[in-house]
């Protein structure tokens, strides 16, 4: 498969996986194109392993965790903008209120956290296979992805009360 | 509860993905070699200079960043060579029409490996600009390449009697036109709002600048497997910048054994500040570098980070992963830094 056959078939597939990872789909944007200009420049290698998608897909998440890590450590990170990431939207009932709350809640995430429900729940990947991808145990990865998951239950209590105060 | 929060979760994630941006502008720019990384030659290769006009020249100017007590070189042979170091590479173009208020703040240096290199340069508003923060900004690309251009989903335009190409999304739009038969050009614009025609009139306006542009920071040490890939400098002004210089690891050539590749992606960055905006994070082990002191940190993911305090607010930091702490140690402890590097343009329109 040469790279533009790569590219034509997939890159659909990266973008939305990698606005799922970073939760920020200009920043989505950035790294994927990053990503693919690397990988394009090594592809007579990347092309020829088992799982090429699976490979680019490692970089993006790597590409996200290095960039959110180098900025954190020069600048003070402004606070992100919870309404550019997750818009209020006009309340058509319980639902929608509850789904932008689980949202802004993703997005105030640990990164790592983040990357890590992705990879679980919208790539359906194996603890393990997330471990391969993160580079750490799979113990590792149960624990930060039950930490993501506390988090959000203990933030989603009080909102699930409030919205269903508001039916 | 679980189940439910996490079938929550699976509801936001599609909505999310819903919310990805148009590939197009992304197949655009890989099409024509749009590039804001590519990859640098290493081990003692010079970089070929972006222009074939432009003269390759090593650098010679006095490298001081890391100098224990005794580390000043004895008169004798010339030390060796650098594993990665830049020959400066030409300008090439600069527009002459800018929107009020911007001023050039970032300078990347782009090699894609089998091709000439080039430079990327951005223009913002911002006075605290930094090359890893995505602020408003405009960016003008040189591409050596006499494929045709893309035009799938775009919008063709005329520049100044050129072919060109214009794809606009929501907050950012692109830019690309033929300038002559072996060159495109490619202006982008983030977050400024600009119409078409006015994008149309910036690239209108890039005239050929002369002049060169060296980074100046080179890498003494760097673990094999690593291949630099960028190099970036970027800030407000000529008394505050920083270099930002990354590489990672080709993945091995051949079908990978067992069926399993790697864990991971390995990568090295390395950033130079010349006056932190904050102080370093206290966490992590102390450990010293060339005399400095210095903190390392392995994160949980696998990756690591090694901060050096310089003094005087100059501070080293890079972040790995794949690296040992040694390795990472030493690629520090040979660092070398152009101590009166040219960066009078920074801040400038």
């Amino acid at each position: 498969m040469t790279f533009e056959e790569f590219t034509a078939a997939r890159l659909g597939a990266l973008v939305r996986y990698a606005t799922v990872v970073t939760w920020d789909p200009d920043l989505a944007q950035d790294i994927t194109q990053n990503v693919l200009i690397r990988a394009q420049a090594r592809w007579p290698r990347i092309g020829r392993l088992d799982a090429p998608e699976q490979y680019v897909k490692r970089m993006i998440v790597n590409e996200f965790l290095s960039w959110r890590r180098r900025v954190a450590r020069l600048v003070p990170l402004p606070r992100e903008s919870l309404d550019r990431i997750a818009p209020p939207a006009p309340d058509h009932g319980g639902e929608v209120v509850r789904r932008d709350a689980v949202a802004r809640l993703i997005a105030a995430l640990p990164p790592r956290q983040r990357a890590v429900i992705a990879l679980r729940f919208y790539e359906d990947l194996s603890h393990e296979q997330i471990a391969e991808v993160l580079g750490c145990r799979a113990v590792t990865v149960r624990t930060t992805l039950s930490r993501a998951l506390a988090n959000l239950r203990t933030a989603l209590s009080p909102t699930k009360t409030l919205v269903e105060e508001s039916l | 509860m679980n189940t439910e929060v996490e079938e929550l979760v699976r509801e936001a994630q599609l909505h999310m993905a819903d919310r990805a941006p148009d590939p197009e502008p992304i197949r655009a720019a890989l099409a024509t070699g749009v590039a804001r990384r590519a990859r640098v030659r290493r081990t003692g290769l010079l970089v070929a200079a972006a222009a074939a006009a432009a003269t390759v020249v090593t650098l010679t100017v006095p490298m001081v960043a890391f100098r224990t007590p005794a580390a000043d070189p004895p008169a004798g042979p010339p030390p060796a060579p650098a594993a990665v170091e830049f020959a400066p590479v030409a300008l090439g173009f600069h527009p002459t029409r800018l929107p009020a208020g911007l001023a050039e703040r970032g300078r990347l240096l782009v090699l894609p490996e089998g091709t000439e290199p080039g430079l990327h340069r951005t223009w913002t508003a911002a006075a605290d600009a930094d090359p890893l923060d995505r602020r408003a900004r405009l960016e003008l690309g040189v591409r050596r390449t006499g494929e045709p251009l893309s035009t799938a989903d775009g919008t063709p335009v005329d520049v100044g009697g050129r072919e060109g190409v214009h794809h606009g999304a929501d907050s950012k739009s692109y830019l690309a036109w033929r300038y002559d038969d072996a060159t495109v050009l490619t202006l982008s614009e983030h977050g400024l709002g600009l119409s078409r025609p006015e994008m149309v009139a910036i690239a209108r306006s890039v005239r050929p600048e002369p002049g060169t542009f060296s980074v100046p920071v080179r890498l003494g040490v760097l673990p094999d497997a690593i291949a630099v890939e960028t190099a970036e400098i970027a800030g407000a002004s000529p008394r505050s910048w920083s270099v930002l210089i990354s590489g990672s690891e080709l993945p091995a050539a051949g079908p990978s054994r067992g069926g399993k590749e790697r864990a991971q992606v390995t990568f090295l960055s390395v950033t130079y500040a010349t006056s932190a905006p904050a102080p370093a994070p206290a966490d992590g082990r102390p450990v010293t570098v060339a005399g400095h002191p210095a903190r390392w940190s392995a994160e949980k993911d696998g990756q690591a980070v090694l901060i050096v305090d310089l003094g005087g607010g100059r501070r080293l930091t890079l972040t790995a992963s794949g690296v040992t702490e040694a390795e990472m140690i030493r690629v520090a402890g040979a660092v070398r830094v152009d101590d009166t590097p040219d960066v009078r343009w920074l801040g400038t329109p």
